[in-house]
Parts: C-alpha cells; sequence; structure tokens
C-alpha cells in the first residue's frame, strides 16, 4: 500500500458550476490515477473535467470555530433590522 | 495519559450516540475504528463477490443493449467496492487485506453470495430481491455516525436505483413477452430466494441488548427493523409484477407493525457462512485466480512508477 500515492478528485460537471471534491483513489501515479478517476467518478455523472491533486498537497483548516468566528452574520445582510 | 484518552473516548461515545457524526480526518477511538472498518469492508467485499456473481451473465443477456445495460451494472458495483475500501484504507485497512483475507477464508461474507444462478430467470428475480433488500439495508446504513461512509452510501444509492429499475424492468419483460415456463420459472426463484433474503438480514436482535456496531451508531437500526422495511416494500412489490410470495406464515401484525415469517434454518445459514455453501469455494477461487493473473500489473506499478 505505501508504494502507491492518495490523489484527491475534483469532477467538474457543469462549465457554469464550481468542481466538486468527490473523493480519492489509490494510484502509483497521476496519469493512472487519472484513469481510475474517470472509471469511479466519471463514469455515470456528466464530466467536463476531471482533476486529481496528491493528497498532501491539500492545505486544510479544520477548525470551525475559527472558520465562523462570527456565528452571527445578519450584519451581511442588507434589509437587516436592528 | 490513560486517564485522559478514557475521557476522551467517553466523550467521544457521548457525541455520536446524540447523533453527533465523524469525519476521516477527526480523532477517534480504535475500537471505534475496528467496527467502521469491519462494517465497511464487509460491504466492499459483498460488492466484489456480488458484482462478480452477476458479471457471469454479462454475455447470457439476450441482447447487446441489455448485454450493454449489463455491464453498467457490474461496472457499478466494482465502483462502490472501490470507494468503501478506499474509506477503509483511511482508517488503516487495506485492500489487500480484504482482498486477500477473502482468498485465505478469513474473512466472511453474506450468505447469498454462496449460490449462483442456474437460470436467467433466477438471475433476473434473484436481482430483483437482492437489490431490494440493499437499497433498504443501505437506506438505514446511510445515517450511520462515519460521514465518509454515509457519502459512499449517497452515491452507492443512486446508482443502486438503476439496478432497481433494470431488475423490475426485466421481471416486466420476460412476464409480458415470455413463455408459460419462464414465468413458473420467475416464480418458483422467488420461492427459492424468499427464505435466504430473510436470513441476509441477520438474526433476530429486536428484543436483545444492542451489539457494537449499533452502541457506537456505526449502524443504527436493528436487523429487525430493516427486515421489516425489506417486507414492507417487496410484498405489494412481487404482488404487483403479478407474483407472490409462498409463505404460509407471511403476516403483517396490525399492531406492532411488525411481520412474522417462517424463520430461516439458522444453523444451515451458519454453515453457509462458514463457507460450505454450494458455491462458497467456486466463488472464492474465482476471485483468487482473478487476483493472481492480475498481480504483474500492480507488481510492474510498483517497480516502475512511470510506466504510462
Amino acid at each position: 500500500m505505501n508504494e502507491f500515492n492518495i490523489y484527491e478528485v475534483i469532477r467538474h460537471e457543469q462549465a457554469e458550476r464550481n468542481p466538486v471534491h468527490v473523493g480519492s483513489v489509490r494510484a502509483p501515479n497521476e496519469k493512472l490515477a487519472l484513469h481510475c478517476a474517470r472509471e469511479i467518478f466519471a463514469r455515470r455523472e456528466n464530466c467536463y473535467k476531471l482533476t486529481v491533486v496528491e493528497r498532501q498537497h491539500f492545505h486544510t483548516i479544520e477548525d470551525s470555530e475559527y472558520l465562523s468566528l462570527a456565528k452571527e452574520k445578519t450584519y451581511r445582510q442588507p434589509s437587516v433590522t436592528f | 495519559m490513560t486517564i485522559h484518552l478514557k475521557e476522551r473516548t467517553q466523550e467521544f461515545f457521548e457525541y455520536v450516540t446524540n447523533g453527533g457524526k465523524v469525519d476521516a480526518t477527526d480523532w477517534m477511538p480504535e475500537e471505534y475504528k475496528i467496527e467502521v472498518r469491519r462494517v465497511m469492508g464487509f460491504q466492499g467485499l459483498a460488492e466484489i463477490v456480488g458484482g462478480m456473481i452477476f458479471s457471469e451473465w454479462i454475455p447470457k443477456n439476450p441482447s447487446i443493449i441489455r448485454k450493454m445495460m449489463y455491464t453498467a451494472k457490474s461496472q457499478d458495483e466494482m465502483g462502490h467496492a472501490h470507494i468503501l475500501i478506499r474509506s477503509c484504507e483511511d482508517i488503516g485497512l487495506s485492500r489487500e487485506e480484504i482482498v486477500e483475507g477473502y482468498i485465505s477464508g478469513e474473512n466472511k461474507l453474506l450468505n447469498i453470495f454462496h449460490y449462483d444462478f442456474k437460470s436467467f430467470e433466477e438471475m433476473v428475480s434473484g436481482m430483483l430481491l437482492q437489490n431490494t433488500a440493499a437499497i433498504v439495508q443501505f437506506q438505514s446504513l446511510v445515517n450511520t455516525s462515519y460521514l465518509p461512509y454515509h457519502r459512499s452510501l449517497r452515491k452507492i444509492m443512486k446508482e443502486e436505483a438503476f439496478h432497481y429499475n433494470l431488475a423490475i424492468n426485466m421481471i416486466e419483460h420476460i412476464s409480458k413477452n415470455g413463455t408459460k415456463k419462464q414465468k413458473d420459472a420467475i416464480q418458483s426463484s422467488i420461492d427459492l430466494w424468499f427464505p435466504r433474503m430473510l436470513a441476509y438480514f441477520g438474526p433476530s436482535d429486536r428484543d436483545k441488548p444492542k451489539n457494537h456496531a449499533m452502541k457506537m451508531r456505526v449502524k443504527v437500526d436493528f436487523n429487525d427493523t430493516i427486515r421489516d422495511n425489506w417486507l414492507n416494500k417487496i410484498v405489494p412489490l412481487v404482488k404487483s409484477l403479478g407474483y407472490q410470495i409462498n409463505d404460509p406464515q407471511l403476516l403483517k401484525d396490525k399492531e406492532t407493525a411488525y411481520w412474522s415469517y417462517t424463520m430461516p434454518n439458522w444453523e444451515e445459514v451458519k454453515h453457509v457462512l462458514k463457507g460450505n455453501g454450494p458455491c462458497s469455494e467456486y466463488w472464492r477461487k474465482k476471485v483468487e485466480k482473478s487476483y493472481e493473473s492480475s498481480r504483474w500489473i500492480r507488481e510492474l506499478a510498483k517497480k516502475k512508477k512511470n510506466i504510462v
């Protein structure tokens, strides 16, 4: 298992929408990762563009406190009454 | 340190018991990981072997378009296996362990995958019964506390809906255009598979204490609840297709809404689960042969990373 890398798969269903992270595949290189991703995640679904990124290149914040510092966000609405 | 771990574990279980969800990158106690791996790995293996049983029927389908539809179904099953096993790998159970464990006889398989189909009609009926059972099973499992499993099941259920409609379509086609002999074969196959399907959901557990998987909310419903959900669905469905379920004890209690049915022979089921079913060895050998014959590709990919 260690000989292979994990690639995260990002599927772009429609040009007008944002791509979405749909899962991951295990492969020895990016080319095979793309083939594998196509089989698994673009077989039935509409797919405009498919991207793989090695998992280690994902940078993530998981601190939900920090991510929603101001949980009360009504002040961002244009017509808030106060 | 140990006290800290104990507290953390306790907090974790309180969290999941109250409906909290867990993602792959969250901290989780080892016993939770083990349970998730067990449940997901079990389903992953079932998808591989189940997919293989049906893929044998691709060339036996009556037209090119049906062969193509059937190929699509088999590809879906392998896709499901891939997604589930990928999630297992993220928490420490590799696909090699799952497949090799099955080949060596360690990893157990659902009772329904220890048989084969003797005729096209049997395969179609079996597909309908198995598929509806899988769908209600997934509709329950999708409420799991483990988010990667939840997400996998959402994709899987979407595709299972195709398989369900394919099975209905095939039965309707045979009922409409088939001979009497074919229709009789559908009925006798339903009779043959119905008790096996009852056993598929596992022993009755409604009156028993919750097992590990349920306490940890990896699974959320009793076997009996899921079996009842299936009966609620399959009994009217079979009738609407023009067939019947011949179980003299089949009855829904008006007050409790629980179903009663002829109890499967659990001793026999246990015996089959141990690998003594009529085709247990056949499928195991087939997976082994397939795994071995593609070994050189895996070895090559390991050695030469830039092979393509």
